[in-house]
């Protein structure tokens, strides 16, 4: 059994981008990989059907799988350990551990809700249109601006050293 | 006060500066193949796995040979022989295996693992269709689509369909067995690995049975194969495995590859059904 060489070439060359924005929907580089390796796969079993725009097909099913993997995680019971340590909980906000330096924006991607996270990543990271944006979630435009004016807003809030550092640039 | 517009710009170009040392492996191409190979195999696993395996690559093992006078339900041999010995069979049983290439074959069993099933094949092409069932009702159909680009997959159960572009050449991945390479089987019968059992009956027909043992790619103590003593080509073949509940029986019919034969390779899906 041989797999199309249009399929070979596209994974060669789009794979690492597709990773990142993986990476940044699950904020896990493990997951990412399965992530991506799932959405690869399913993109080659259709690949007549994506062939003529695997990336936005391979995007579709990474956004689909990222939000049914937090639904899977949401649907399991919180259980968590007691911190051995009282210190240790202050890590329940990875940005609040992160004030005063420089803070990794993946991670705090992580405490957006996943639409919003999905949004961002998708609008700012992808440089998606928020109609492309729209259809790929398969939501409204105005739902699109509104998922954004949230995420920002939240992410303002989080980011301490982005809005300092964006507001230099901008000066 | 930064604008969201100015925020957002920020964000992106921080977004991938933190991305630009992930890369995806090397490996993932080699990793998707392998991947993809287990997929398929499963969904041929999903509807009749061993008839799949063990049919294709039975019936493959004549196609390398040189074609025969021998074609499916005529006679091999002018008389069969009240008395024959190894070499005989043998020397029949490959040829006719190469004179019915053109041929179709359905192979109907069943295995514990597995249930009742049945599997079409056309020789020449190697495109199939396999139907799997359970206590009576057809519960699961997989197929070659005609240009062997596709394998359809029907989940009568669950009323579901797929459809996974797959490229196979005929015999083309299938897995080893005593009979996916013809010299192996007359290895199996001249080298000593055969024993004749004897001439028998298989559903009123006149069969010589054969049991093969000792091949280093068999599963289990071995293979029983019943030629027909006429034609020469199997009837039956019974796996014996290790393990007695994975043993599997198969029955043998050769179909000329008529229009209307071909046609029952054809899968269609029944409307209605949610394509996953």
């Amino acid at each position: 059994m041989n797999v199309d060489p249009s399929f070979v070439s596209f994974v060669e060359e789009r794979s690492t981008a597709l990773l990142r924005t993986a990476y940044l929907l699950t904020g896990d580089r493990g997951h990412a990989e399965d992530l991506l390796q799932t959405a690869l796969l399913r993109t080659l079993r259709h690949w007549r059907r994506a062939r003529d725009a695997p990336e936005s097909y391979v995007r579709q099913v990474l956004v689909n799988l990222s939000r049914d993997r937090i639904r899977t995680l949401l649907r399991r019971p919180r259980e968590l350990p007691l911190p051995p340590d009282p210190d240790a909980l202050r890590s329940a906000d990875p940005a609040a551990d992160r004030f005063g330096e420089r803070q990794e924006i993946a991670q705090v991607l992580r405490v957006l809700p996943i639409r919003q996270r999905q949004v961002v990543v998708l609008r700012f990271f992808e440089d998606l249109t928020v109609e492309q944006t729209a259809r790929l979630l398969g939501c409204s435009t105005g739902t699109v601006k509104s998922y954004t004016s949230r995420g920002l807003a939240r992410l303002r809030e989080l980011l301490t050293d982005l809005n300092t550092e964006a507001h230099h640039a901008h000066r | 006060m930064l604008t969201d517009e100015q925020l957002a710009e920020h964000l992106g170009a921080r977004l991938k500066a933190e991305t630009a040392g992930i890369t995806s492996s090397p490996d993932l191409v080699r990793t998707l193949h392998r991947a993809q190979v287990r997929h398929v195999w499963a969904v041929r696993a999903g509807v009749a796995v061993p008839a799949v395996a063990v049919a294709v690559s039975l019936v493959a093992s004549g196609v390398a040979d040189r074609p025969g006078q021998i074609t499916a339900g005529r006679p091999a041999a002018s008389a069969a022989p009240s008395m024959v010995d190894v070499a005989y069979v043998q020397a029949n049983t490959v040829k006719a295996l190469a004179a019915a290439s053109d041929s179709l074959v359905r192979a109907k069993g069943s295995a514990a693992a597995v249930g009742l099933f049945e599997l079409t094949m056309d020789r020449s092409t190697g495109r199939f269709r396999s139907d799997g069932y359970r206590d009576g009702r057809k519960v699961a159909s997989g197929g070659l689509t005609a240009d062997l680009h596709t394998m359809l997959l029907v989940n009568y159960e669950n009323r579901t369909w797929s459809a996974t572009p797959v490229t196979i050449t005929p015999s083309g991945g299938i897995p080893k067995s005593p009979f996916s390479d013809p010299q192996e089987i007359r290895d199996a019968l001249t080298n000593g690995k055969a024993v004749l059992v004897g001439n028998e009956k298989v559903d009123g027909r006149d069969t010589v049975h054969l049991r093969l043992s000792g091949h280093p790619s068999a599963t289990g103590p071995g293979v029983d194969l019943w030629v027909d003593a006429t034609s020469y080509l199997p009837v039956r073949t019974a796996y014996v495995m290790a393990k007695p509940a994975t043993g599997m029986v198969l029955d043998y019919t050769w179909l000329e590859r008529t229009d209307e034969n071909l046609a029952a390779l054809n899968l269609t899906v029944p409307a209605g059904f949610r394509r996953v």
